[in-house]
C-alpha cells in the first residue's frame, strides 16, 4: 500500500514536471523566444532572451 | 539617503514623472560631445516630462531647462533610479549633489567597460573570449562556429570588462545577414572598446575589417591572435609600427595558450582612460577623388544635425559611396536626408565614370591599397623554399581521387573506434547498473515501488547511459576534426560532390556541427549568404545524424551486426549525407530558383589541438547528457512505465494461475520441464498484460502504420516517444522490453532482450520481431523521421512556422518510405 502511494506521488510529480516544462516553453513562445531551454541542446544555456543577442533575419 | 540597490537602466526606461540620475554616456565623438554640452553629464539628476504620442521623442528635463531627446539617444544614457527622492524634496536642487553610496555606484558604472570583440571567422575571437571569461564555448578550426553572441564578464586592474563575442565576419558590409548583425551592435550598442582579433596568418585580409572599423570612429584595440604561427613561420612583423600608423594599439595574442590577454584587457583600459599615446583616431587616405567625393559628401551630412549626431560624418560619407543599401534605408530613416542622397548619388556616378568600376569595388581597392602600402612598411616575409606544411598535408587531403576515399576512412575509423574502445566502457558501466538493479530488487519488497525503480527507471535511465563512453568518443574524435582543420577539408572535399548537384558547398558547414546537435546547426545556417540556402540547408540538417541517436544505433548494430560495426555505422551516417543531397537537390528545383554563390570558405592551416580543448569539449557533453539523463529521460521513463504497469485490473484471456496449478500438480513432468513451462506462461500472462495496459492499447492503435515496416507495436511507441528527444527511444525500449522478460540480475543489456523479443499478437504471434533487417529499417527510420522538438523550434525561429511544420511532416514521411522499402525490398533476399 505504502509503495503504491510512493508510485502515484512519483508519477504526479512527473507529470506536474512534464505541465510545468511545457507551460514555461509555451511561455517562452509567446514570449517570442522559441528556446525551450532543452536539457540536451548545447545552445540551452545561452539560449535565452537575456544573454542571447539575436540577430534578426529578414 | 539613496538606497544602493537600485538597478541601472537606460534613460528611455524611465516614465513620466521619473527621476534619474546620470551614471554613464555611452558612445563617442559627435554624439556625446553634444549630449555632454546638453548638459547630460555623470551625476546630473533628469526627469522625464512626457513621451510624444507615438512614444518618441521623450521630453526630460535637466538642469532647469527642457530637453527632447529620441529614444535611441536616451537609450546610450545610464542612469539610476533613487528610491526615495531626497535629493529633489528636501533640497530642491537638480544639481550634482550626490551622497557617498550614489557617488560609489557611479564610480563603478564608471569602471565598467563594455567590450566587442569582431574579427574574421576563425581568427580566435571565442578562443580569447573563453580564456579571459573562463567559459567554456564552443570553438572549432573552421569560420562560423560563432552564430550567436555570448557575453560574459570579469574583473581586471580594479574594472568590470563586460565581453561580447560577436558571429565572425569578413567586413562589415551588407554581404550577410552576420555583417549587418555586427554592423548594427557597434553602431546601436556602442561598446565602449572594439577588440579586432586578427589572425596572424592572414594579415592582409583581415585587415579590411580593421579598416572599417578606423572609418566607423570607435575606439578600437587590435588583438594580433596565433601569433606563435606567425614567429614559427620566421616572419617578421613590427606591428607597433602599424600601430603607431593606424592609430590602434595592438597586441600580440596566443588565445589558446593565455598569452598576451592580460596585457591586451590592460590596453582596453588604458584605451578606455583614454591614456594610451597610440590611440588616436586615424582617417585612411583614399586618394584624392574619393577624397573629394567624401568631403564634399561629409559637408553636406554635417548640416544634417541628427544624422552627424548618430554616425560619424565620414563614415555615412563613406557607406553612402559604397552604395550599401541596408546603410542608405538607415539614413533614408532620418528627416531632411533627400539632399545627401541625392549628392551621394551624383558622387558615385562621378567615381564610377572616373574609374570605370562599381563604387564599392573602388573603395575597397582603395582599402587593399592602403594595407598593402602598410604592411610593405612593416611585415616581412621570410623565404619560402618549400612548401609550407599545412599546403604539403593538403596535397595528399584534398587531392583530387584521394581526398574523398581518406575521408571516408577517417569516418569509418571514428565509428569503428567509437564501438571497439567503447564497448569496454559500456560493459563495465552496464554491469555496474546490473549490479545496482539486482541490489535495489533485493532491498526492496515486491510492490509497484519497485516494479517502478528496477524496470522504469534504472531500465530506462539505465538502458541510456550506458552509451556515454560512445557518445564522448565519438565527440572526442569530432573536437580532433575541427581543431586540427580537417572539418574544413571536409567540407572543401564534399563541395565538389555537392556543387555538382546544385547545393552550396558552404551549407556543408551546418551540415558538419549537425552531426553534434542539430539546433546549433539550424543557427549555424545564418552563415549562408541567400535566405533562399539557408532554408534549404535547414531543410535537411534533420538528415545528418546528431548525437542524439548515436545510441539507438550502437544498441540495434551491437544486437544484430555482430560484425563490420563500425562499416555498417558509416552507412548509416553516409545515407544520411546522401540523403541530404537528393532532397536537397529535389527541394532547389520544386521550391527555390536555381541561385549559386560561389563557396568562400577558407582553408584555416592544420593546427595542432590543445587537449584542454578537446577535454573540455567532452566534459561539457557528458554534462548535457547526464542533465538530459536526470530530466527528460527520467520524466519519459517513469511515464512510460505507469502506462505500461496500469491498468492493473486486467481481464485475461485465460486463467493464468489456474493453468499454473495444474503444471504443478503434473506428475508426469520433471522439474526442470515444470519450471521450463511455469516461466514461460509467466512471460505470456506479462506480454498479455501489457498489451492491454495503456501503452499497449496506444502501440495497436498505430500498428497498421508501422506493420509494413516490420516494426512490433513496442518499437512504434518507442518510435513516438523519441519526438522529444532521441534518447528517449532507448529508454522506451528499455521500460517496455525490461517489463515483459525476467531481468538478468547481473546485466540490463537491452541488446539481449531484443534478440529473444517475438511477437506477442497479430498475424506473425511468435515470430522474431528483430532481424538484421528490421534493425537496419528501424535506424533509418530513426535517422531520418521527426527531428526533436527543439529542432522544429529553432526552424520555426530562423525561418518560419509553415517550413517547421513542413519539415516535420517531410522528414516522417521519407522515413517511413525508406524504412518500407528497406524492408519489403529486402524480404524478398533474406
Amino acid at each position: 500500500m505504502i509503495q503504491d502511494i510512493l508510485v502515484f506521488l512519483i508519477v504526479i510529480a512527473t507529470l506536474g514536471y512534464v505541465a510545468y516544462s511545457f507551460a514555461i516553453s509555451l511561455k517562452k513562445k509567446k514570449e517570442g523566444d522559441a528556446c525551450g531551454g532543452c536539457s540536451g541542446c548545447s545552445l540551452s544555456e545561452k539560449c535565452s532572451s537575456l544573454t542571447v543577442d539575436k540577430i534578426n533575419i529578414k | 539617503m539613496i538606497k544602493t540597490e537600485t538597478p541601472t537602466l537606460n534613460l528611455s526606461n524611465l516614465v513620466n514623472g521619473e527621476k534619474g540620475i546620470i551614471t554613464k554616456v555611452l558612445g563617442h565623438g559627435a554624439f556625446r560631445k553634444r549630449i555632454s554640452e546638453m548638459g547630460f553629464v555623470k551625476g546630473k539628476t533628469v526627469t522625464v516630462i512626457k513621451n510624444a504620442p507615438l512614444q518618441d521623442p521623450i521630453e526630460y528635463k535637466i538642469m532647469g531647462s527642457h530637453v527632447s531627446l529620441r529614444r535611441s539617444e536616451a537609450n546610450m544614457i545610464e542612469v539610476i533610479v533613487p528610491l526615495d527622492s531626497v535629493i529633489n524634496e528636501k533640497t530642491n536642487y537638480n544639481g550634482t549633489f550626490l551622497t557617498d553610496s550614489t557617488n560609489e555606484i557611479i564610480e563603478k558604472q564608471l569602471k565598467t567597460i563594455n567590450v566587442a570583440l569582431v574579427g574574421n571567422p576563425n581568427s580566435g575571437k571565442t578562443t580569447l573570449f573563453n580564456f579571459a571569461t573562463g567559459k567554456h564555448e564552443r570553438v572549432g578550426n573552421y569560420g562560423g562556429v560563432t552564430v550567436d553572441t555570448k557575453e560574459a564578464h570579469f574583473d581586471q586592474g580594479g574594472y568590470r570588462l563586460n565581453v561580447t563575442d560577436l558571429p565572425g565576419t569578413y567586413s562589415i558590409s551588407e554581404y550577410s545577414p552576420e555583417e549587418l548583425y555586427v554592423r548594427k551592435h557597434i553602431s546601436e550598442n556602442k561598446p565602449d572598446i572594439v577588440v579586432n582579433v586578427i589572425d596572424s596568418s592572414n594579415i592582409e585580409r583581415n585587415l579590411f575589417l580593421t579598416s572599417q572599423l578606423m572609418d566607423m570612429n570607435i575606439r578600437c584595440v587590435v588583438a594580433l591572435n596565433m601569433y606563435d604561427d606567425l614567429e614559427r613561420k620566421g616572419d617578421s612583423f613590427n606591428y607597433k609600427e602599424l600601430a603607431k600608423i593606424i592609430g590602434i594599439p595592438i597586441v600580440a595574442t596566443v588565445a589558446s595558450k593565455g598569452m598576451g590577454i592580460k596585457e591586451l584587457f590592460n590596453t582596453i583600459i588604458d584605451v578606455y582612460e583614454s591614456r594610451n599615446p597610440i590611440a588616436r583616431h586615424a582617417h585612411i587616405n583614399y586618394g584624392t577623388n574619393i577624397e573629394e567625393s567624401i568631403s564634399r559628401l561629409k559637408n553636406e551630412i554635417k548640416k544634417n544635425k541628427k544624422l552627424s549626431d548618430s554616425f560619424y560624418p565620414r563614415y555615412t560619407a563613406i557607406k553612402l559611396l559604397e552604395a550599401d543599401s541596408a546603410f542608405i534605408d538607415q539614413v533614408a530613416s532620418f528627416p531632411d536626408t533627400a539632399d545627401i542622397l541625392l549628392v551621394a548619388e551624383n558622387e558615385i556616378n562621378s567615381l564610377e565614370k572616373e574609374y570605370k568600376e562599381k563604387s564599392d569595388t573602388i573603395i575597397a581597392d582603395a582599402k587593399y591599397g592602403f594595407i598593402h602600402g602598410v604592411l610593405r612598411e612593416t611585415y616581412k616575409h621570410k623565404e619560402l623554399n618549400k612548401i609550407q606544411t599545412s599546403q604539403a598535408i593538403d596535397v595528399i587531403m584534398t587531392h583530387k581521387y584521394l581526398g574523398f576515399p581518406i575521408f571516408i576512412l577517417f569516418l569509418w575509423l571514428m565509428f569503428q573506434l567509437t564501438f571497439s574502445v567503447g564497448s569496454y566502457p559500456m560493459d563495465w558501466i552496464d554491469s555496474g547498473i546490473g549490479h545496482l538493479s539486482g541490489l535495489i530488487g533485493d532491498i526492496l519488497p515486491a510492490g509497484s515501488l519497485h516494479d517502478l525503480i528496477v524496470d522504469g527507471i534504472i531500465g530506462g535511465v539505465g538502458g541510456v547511459i550506458v552509451f556515454l563512453p560512445n557518445i564522448l568518443i565519438l565527440f572526442f574524435f569530432i573536437s580532433l576534426m575541427e581543431d586540427t582543420g580537417y572539418m574544413a577539408r571536409a567540407a572543401f572535399i564534399m563541395d565538389k560532390l555537392m556543387h555538382k548537384m546544385g547545393l552550396h558547398g558552404k551549407s556543408f558547414i551546418p551540415l558538419i556541427m549537425g552531426f553534434g546537435c542539430n539546433v546549433p546547426a539550424i543557427m549555424a545556417t545564418r552563415t549562408l549568404e541567400i535566405r533562399k540556402d539557408r532554408i534549404l540547408t535547414m531543410l535537411i540538417v534533420p538528415l545528418m545524424s546528431c548525437s542524439a541517436r548515436l545510441p539507438v544505433y550502437v544498441l540495434l548494430i551491437s544486437a544484430f551486426f555482430p560484425t563490420n560495426q563500425g562499416l555498417v555505422l558509416l552507412s548509416i551516417y553516409m545515407i544520411g549525407i546522401l540523403l541530404a543531397v537528393i532532397v536537397a537537390l529535389v527541394f532547389k528545383k520544386i521550391f527555390f530558383a536555381k541561385e549559386d554563390v560561389p563557396f568562400v570558405m577558407e582553408l584555416p592551416p592544420y593546427r595542432i589541438p590543445t587537449l584542454k580543448n578537446t577535454l573540455v569539449h567532452m566534459w561539457d557533453k557528458s554534462l548535457q547528457y547526464l542533465t538530459k539523463m536526470g530530466t527528460v529521460i527520467l520524466a519519459a521513463s517513469i511515464i512510460i512505465w505507469a502506462l505500461g504497469y496500469f491498468p492493473r485490473d486486467i481481464e485475461y484471456s485465460k486463467d493464468y494461475d489456474k493453468e499454473a496449478a495444474s503444471i504443478n500438480l503434473n506428475s508426469n513432468l520433471t522439474d526442470d520441464v515444470k519450471e521450463t513451462h511455469l516461466s514461460q506462461l509467466e512471460i505470456d500472462k506479462e506480454a498479455e498484460r501489457l498489451e492491454n495496459s495503456y501503452i499497449g492499447q496506444i502501440g495497436h492503435f498505430i500498428v497498421p502504420a508501422i506493420a509494413p515496416l516490420g516494426f512490433d507495436w513496442k518499437i512504434g511507441v518507442s518510435i513516438i516517444t523519441g519526438l522529444a528527444a532521441k534518447e528517449i527511444v532507448i529508454s522506451s525500449m528499455g521500460v517496455l522490453y525490461q517489463a515483459e522478460l525476467s531481468a538478468d540480475e547481473n546485466t540490463v543489456n537491452l541488446k539481449n532482450k531484443l534478440q529473444e523479443q517475438v511477437f506477442t499478437s497479430g498475424p506473425r504471434i511468435g515470430e522474431k520481431v528483430f532481424n538484421p533487417l528490421v534493425a537496419y529499417g528501424m535506424m533509418l527510420f530513426i535517422l531520418i523521421y521527426f527531428p526533436c522538438v527543439a529542432v522544429i523550434a529553432a526552424i520555426k525561429k530562423e525561418a518560419n512556422g509553415n517550413w517547421a511544420i513542413f519539415t516535420m511532416f517531410y522528414t516522417t514521411a521519407l522515413a517511413w518510405l525508406i524504412a518500407f522499402t528497406v524492408y519489403q525490398v529486402g524480404s524478398l533476399f533474406l
